[in-house]
């Protein structure tokens, strides 16, 4: 489903990625293992689009992605929850919920189609852009007369596939973000990532600040979600234990380069892998 | 005591002045945390574009197109002057608005200074035998307030309904919230976040503009005519909590009021009327030290 | 944003050409034939005061605002009480000018603590519109109190300004003029208060204010008092200002409450921004700017065909404010770093806001291929907020 090659991406002058390969297959779990600094997020942030490559492909289905934008790439199926979690802490819970849901519904930009007006030229693209802005609030208001009673069951219903994984963000609907704790953070992350109905999720880091025991709720619910729903799973993790535990499949990043690729249960069993990521 | 309401009437009719303009710079600071400067001479701007208008049609068939128009310009003005100083912090973004400022006060100066010219209020217009708008005045009960008034504060109660809504419950206001707060998750819901400012700029040059064409009636137009209006604007901005709209008219209203009764009722000798800016600026330092973002503010402080 | 240090201005060359410029050329250039364009007349030499006069104000506003974080519009309210008070003080009790000129630095740096105390409690647009209202208010106050402070008509204090002391005809053999000596005083004071900026800037009190600025929670956690540098800052940049007021008495020669209003305020900001924040160099050349930019369009008309309609001057001036935030957005001291070929430095931290943020994230989509604003480092210290309750 997703198809790296030869990644290299920068942060001005430093380099982060050194041409990095990885595959993702459909219907899978990937892990990306490697120490603070190895390039796991900018990885994540290349495939998503918040990141420009200096050169190298990115393929979700076929499709060339790599000089997309972050805003088209969701539209097309992907979902990235970002390391930290970025929640829009001052909005509630039920509020991040639907901004989830946001690249489904409002399609303020005329529709799912993934690419935006960039071919056409600028004082066209500058005509077009007035007059979006001048009017879409207005067409927001018209569709969402129009398309109310369908868009609402569809937000419904992935509102109570979410719930039905994380009740305690059902309990907690009217809470503002900011004040959940660390691991109704993470749920709730993971939860607005999965109201777009994503076919691919990238997860960066969900382990990062959270307690021993929320960490393995969380993970087994990523598999259940994989498992039950086959949505394909990219995982970037520097808990290599919990990580291998639900992947398939598994790469070792080290600063900037893939060094090991293997199924998981081989990496378990390398020495190398034992003795950096897995404490042995 | 008919002085004291007399003295609240108008207080409320002025305030409302202030809050008007107050709700097109809280829309702004909303979406992108900047305080634009140049809020009242975009709206003074617009205001004489609509004058211009106005010579040749009608108030009701100009009203819309100005708005229009209004709303254009604020998105121009994103696109092509803010935009390029993205990412800068945000003193720099408002020493750009103060450029504009300067711009469009003097070539507004240039194009159409000299004689002050008059403007009209809205036409009065009858809904079931009772008059709304236009000119003349009102008796409520020991007070006499102007149609016009009672336009302007219908105007602003208005508005401020209708963006409290559209930020509450409508999807794109949501979007816009949610790009003041974290841009980069924005992006990750799909939202355009380039969208999403200039809608914030086309919005408030909307609201401005409405706030210009209401104030003009009252104060002759003229290019300097909204610069007073402008600092109590922010004033108002401010005591109502910069990121809520309902503060901003609440913020004018109190404000109107304030000055008024500060003026006509403290000792002549060592406050009086010659200081009630001075005492009402004070009183909203003091609100502030109680509630340090306003009195609907909402941003949380930054946890570390 | 990373916060590197800015490297030193190289001082040495900035150091010989300004001892030039100022010592020589500003006050007796009238020296030189007329019509000569180099030549700088009684007009120029008193613009050449103003420069050092608002060069003091932007140093202290820069203290406060570019060091530490915290922005005031207020600040000509310090200045008119500096001013003031030196004008009572000679013209109604005889002080002679040294004495008042510290005594107005004082009062003003008092006020400045007692505004930075509530200031505590506010930020960002907050204080910035709060501080507007306290210059909002000061005219409206100096007009009211007349008995002290002579209403409306003004201070007039040019019959009490010393004439050059005669040692310097008997030194140097030169008679000046009343306006160069005003400017050599001008210049003194500034000097003076230059160096007092550079050595607060340098020393531990200076690091307090730009680790308050950068993080105050990070600040306190290392043992920084924070609310104690911050009142600090506001009386350190009053004093500042009150120091300018008592020189705007000398070089002007007259206080009204219309001299300092709000207008004023907005002036400095935009002088400390356009000039450089959090330098000191950035001050000076924001100071220049303030007084030269509303002349080029004078000058520019010198040149055959360049001609700028002079009702369009301050559109002008506006424009160039947009371009100088475009082109040069660590202001004028960014500028001239990048010209002497130093790498620019990035100092301006603490002062993003979610509107440069956004568009930073803007950016990412749509910057040519491998540059983005954003580090892997500076990403984490946000997200890590989120943590663990």
């Amino acid at each position: 489903m997703l198809k790296v090659r030869d990644l290299v991406a920068a942060y001005g002058p430093i380099v982060a990625l050194h041409g990095v390969s990885l595959e993702v297959p459909e219907g899978s779990i990937v892990a990306v293992l490697g120490a603070n600094g190895a390039g796991k997020s900018t990885t994540l942030r290349a495939v998503s689009g918040l990141l420009r490559p200096k050169s190298g492909s990115i393929e979700f289905d076929g499709q060339r992605i790599d000089h997309l934008s972050a805003e088209q790439i969701v539209s097309l199926g992907m979902s990235h929850i970002p390391e930290g979690r970025q929640l829009f802490s001052e909005l509630t819970v039920l509020e991040n919920l639907k901004l989830g849901a946001y690249s489904r519904f409002a399609q303020a930009d005329g529709g799912g189609h993934p690419v935006g007006r960039e071919h056409l030229p600028p004082l066209s693209r500058l005509r077009h852009y007035l007059f979006q802005a001048a009017t879409s609030g207005i067409r927001d208001l018209a569709r969402t007369i129009r398309e109310y009673r369908q868009r609402r069951q569809d937000f419904e219903s992935a509102l109570r596939g979410v719930f039905d994984y994380f009740p305690i963000l059902a309990e907690r609907r009217g809470q503002i973000a900011g004040t959940l704790s660390g691991g109704e953070q993470q749920m709730l992350a993971i939860g607005r990532g999965l109201m777009a109905r994503p076919r691919l999720l990238l997860l960066d880091e969900p382990s990062m600040g959270l307690a021993p025991i929320v960490t393995r709720e969380i993970f087994e619910i990523i598999e259940t979600i994989n498992r039950t729903q086959g949505v394909t799973i990219l995982l970037v993790e520097q808990n290599a234990n919990l990580a291998l535990d639900i992947a398939h499949y598994g790469y070792v990043l080290e600063t900037g380069r893939i060094t090991l690729a293997d199924s998981s249960e081989n990496l378990r069993k390398s020495e190398a892998v034992q003795r950096s990521y897995l404490g042995q | 005591m008919n002085e004291f309401w007399q003295q609240v009437v108008t207080g409320l009719a002025t305030g409302s002045v202030y809050g008007l303009l107050a709700l097109a710079i809280v829309l702004i600071y909303r979406s992108t945390s900047v305080i634009n400067f140049a809020q009242g001479e975009m709206a003074m701007f617009t205001t004489f574009v609509a004058w211009s208008v106005l010579q040749r049609g009608e108030y009701w068939v100009m009203f819309p197109l100005v708005l229009l128009m209004a709303a254009a310009f604020g998105a121009f003005i994103e696109r092509v002057v803010i935009r390029p100083v993205e990412g800068a912090p945000v003193l720099n973004i408002i020493i750009v608005t103060l450029g504009m400022f300067a711009i469009l006060n003097n070539v507004a100066t240039w194009r159409w200074g000299g004689i002050p010219k008059g403007f009209p209020a809205p036409p009065e217009v009858h809904v079931m035998g009772i008059k709304f708008m236009g000119e003349g005045a009102l008796d409520i009960g020991p007070t006499v307030v102007s149609y016009h008034d009672l336009t302007i504060l219908a105007f602003a109660v208005g508005i401020m309904i209708a963006l409290y809504v559209f930020f509450q419950y409508t999807p794109l206001g949501l979007a816009m919230r949610a790009t003041a707060q974290n841009p980069i998750a924005s992006r990750l819901m799909g939202i355009r976040v380039g969208r999403m400012l200039t809608v914030g700029w086309a919005l408030s040059a909307l609201v401005g503009a409405v706030a210009g064409l209401l104030i003009a009636p009252l104060i002759l137009l003229q290019p300097p005519m909204m610069m007073g209006v402008l600092l109590y604007a922010f004033a108002a901005a401010v005591l109502g909590g910069l990121d809520s709209p309902v503060g901003a008219v609440v913020g004018g209203l109190i404000i109107g009021i304030t000055e008024n009764l500060v003026g006509t009722y403290t000792p002549k000798e060592w406050l009086g009327p010659d200081m009630k800016l001075t005492v009402t600026l004070m009183i909203i330092v003091v609100v502030l030290l109680i509630r340090p973002t306003g009195l609907f503010g909402r941003r949380t402080l930054r946890r570390v | 944003m990373r916060r590197i240090a800015p490297p030193p201005t190289p001082k040495l060359v900035v150091f010989v050409f300004l001892a030039f410029f100022l010592i020589w050329w500003v006050p007796f250039s009238h020296a030189l034939p007329d019509g000569f364009p180099l030549r700088l007349g009684t007009y120029r030499t008193f613009q050449a005061s103003e420069i050092a006069m608002w060069a003091i104000v932007a140093l202290g506003l820069n203290i406060l605002t570019g060091y530490n974080g915290q922005i005031s519009l207020g600040h000509s309210a310090f200045v008119a009480v500096g001013g003031y008070a030196t004008a009572i003080l000679m013209v109604d009790y005889g002080w002679p000018f040294w004495t008042t000129i510290i005594v107005g630095g004082v009062v003003a740096g008092t006020l400045g603590f007692l505004i930075g105390v509530p200031a505590l409690r506010l930020t960002g647009p907050y204080l910035a519109i709060a501080t507007l209202g306290l210059a909002l208010a000061t005219p409206q106050i100096l007009k009211k109190y007349d008995g002290l402070t002579h209403g409306t008509q003004g201070i007039n204090v040019r019959p009490e300004v010393p004439p050059p002391p005669g040692f310097i005809h008997d030194w140097f053999g030169i008679s000046l003029t009343n306006d160069q000596w005003i400017y050599f005083l001008a210049l003194f004071i500034a000097l003076l208060m230059t160096i007092l900026a550079v050595n607060i800037v340098r020393s531990r009190i200076g690091r307090a204010f730009v680790a308050i600025r950068d993080s105050e929670i990070a600040a306190q956690a290392m043992g920084i008092s924070v609310p104690r540098y911050k009142t600090m800052a506001f009386a350190i940049s009053a004093f500042f200002g009150g120091i300018a007021g008592g020189t705007y008495v000398q070089v002007v020669g007259y206080v009204s409450p219309e001299s300092f209003n709000f207008l004023l305020s907005i002036n400095f900001l935009t002088t400390i921004v356009v000039g450089g924040l959090a330098s000191i160099l950035g001050s000076v050349l924001g100071a220049a700017g303030l007084v030269v930019v509303p002349e080029l369009p004078g000058l520019v008309s010198f040149i055959p065909g360049a001609a700028l309609p002079n009702e369009l001057s301050w559109a002008f001036y506006g424009a160039a404010l947009i371009l100088v935030m475009i082109f040069a957005p660590y202001g004028l001291a960014g500028l001239f770093r990048r010209l002497m070929r130093v790498r620019p430095a990035m100092v301006l931290g603490g002062l993003s806001s979610a509107y440069g943020r956004s568009v930073e994230a803007l950016r990412g989509a749509r910057a040519s291929p491998g540059q983005t604003g954003a580090g892997p480092e500076d990403r984490s210290s946000e997200n890590h907020s989120d943590a663990e309750r």
